[in-house]
């Protein structure tokens, strides 16, 4: 899985958002290092609609704007519960062979 | 609404113009939203990376298969039936690249072999097999494309003109193809069975298709928003 997918996927894992808001919660997910654009997001969007882990939850018109919000499916939650398993085992095994324990936030940081 | 930002939606609006009519027509305004609320108030027109991202985006909406992910045969197939135009290329520019190579074996065999008696041959049996390959590049290509879309009677038509070509391959071997390079002979033959895997692989998914659906019908619930995937 991609890292935007990953974390478009962990953006509406809590509940569901519209587009503006999927950006700025990538964005401050993770940490202000990945910032999807429209074009990018729209592109996963699509993606991930048509393999069924994300639907459209609703639409508002907010400012005579319109606003759609999209939610995970049970599937999409699954893939991404999934993905983030395999992340932390890789995780856990890079610190361990680091000699980090159980990862730098255990208060092992040289 | 001032007149800069206006002029601001006014070009983004052009530039979604990348993206195919369908898409426009059920998200642009909301993307329109998105890239207006990410806009600073003094911005009047989109930077260079903003027109980049939505050119790249329009593009990959437009070329990139809308077949899911978990119905991998029909997802392979498409790969294969674009390798076969690929390869269809390869053997149409090998064909009039080796033309001489021919010519030079037939006169090796025949040193009576005239110019016109070589006219005729090109004119009878290489010209016709050249715009075969092309339309045959042309086709799978555009199948492939279409198939991508999800219109599945484009697996239909690729059978179909999979048994064609195949028919014709095996009257081209019995009726004089034997002057072919081996060359040629092998990638004609590698362009038969990457069709024909492709064939297969549409079939399978079909028949995947069919099961899961007949298996899924009586558990299904009704389900709120938009479907999954609306067809373009």
């Amino acid at each position: 899985m991609q890292e935007a997918t990953f974390l478009i996927l962990t953006a509406l894992a809590s509940g569901s958002q519209h587009g503006y808001g999927i950006m700025a919660d990538v964005a401050q997910i993770s940490g202000g290092r990945v910032r999807l654009r429209a074009g990018t997001l729209y592109s996963a969007l699509d993606r991930l609609r048509v393999d069924g882990l994300v639907r459209v939850a609703g639409e508002e018109v907010v400012d005579g704007r319109l606003r759609r919000y999209y939610r995970l499916t049970p599937e999409g939650s699954e893939q991404l519960a999934a993905e983030a398993e395999r992340l932390e085992a890789n995780a856990t095994a890079a610190f361990r062979r680091l000699g980090l324990g159980s990862g730098l936030a255990g208060g092992s940081t040289p | 609404m001032t007149p800069d930002r206006d002029a601001l939606e006014q070009r983004y609006r052009n530039w979604l113009r990348w993206y195919p009519r369908w898409f426009r027509r059920d998200h642009a305004e909301e993307v329109l939203a998105v890239l207006l609320d990410g806009a600073p108030p003094e911005q009047h027109r989109p930077g260079p990376a903003e027109c980049l991202d939505l050119a790249r985006g329009g593009l990959v909406m437009r070329l990139r298969p809308r077949i899911p992910r978990s119905d991998r045969p029909t997802r392979a197939a498409l790969w294969f039936m674009y390798a076969s135009a690929a390869v269809g290329l390869v053997v149409l520019t090998t064909l009039l690249v080796t033309l001489d190579e021919v010519r030079t074996t037939i006169l090796a065999r025949d040193p009576g072999f005239s110019r016109a008696e070589w006219r005729g041959l090109v004119a009878a049996t290489f010209r016709p097999m050249a715009v075969a390959l092309a339309l045959s590049v042309l086709v799978w290509s555009s199948l492939a494309w279409v198939r991508g879309r999800g219109h599945r009677w484009a697996s239909l038509a690729v059978a179909g003109i999979f048994v064609e070509n195949t028919g014709s391959l095996l009257h081209g071997l019995a009726h004089g193809s034997a002057t072919y390079t081996p060359k040629v002979l092998l990638a004609g033959g590698v362009l038969w069975s990457l069709e024909a895997v492709a064939v297969v692989l549409l079939t399978v998914g079909e028949s995947r298709r069919r099961s899961g659906g007949r298996r899924r019908r009586p558990a299904a619930a009704p389900t709120g928003g938009s479907p999954a995937h609306r067809p373009p």
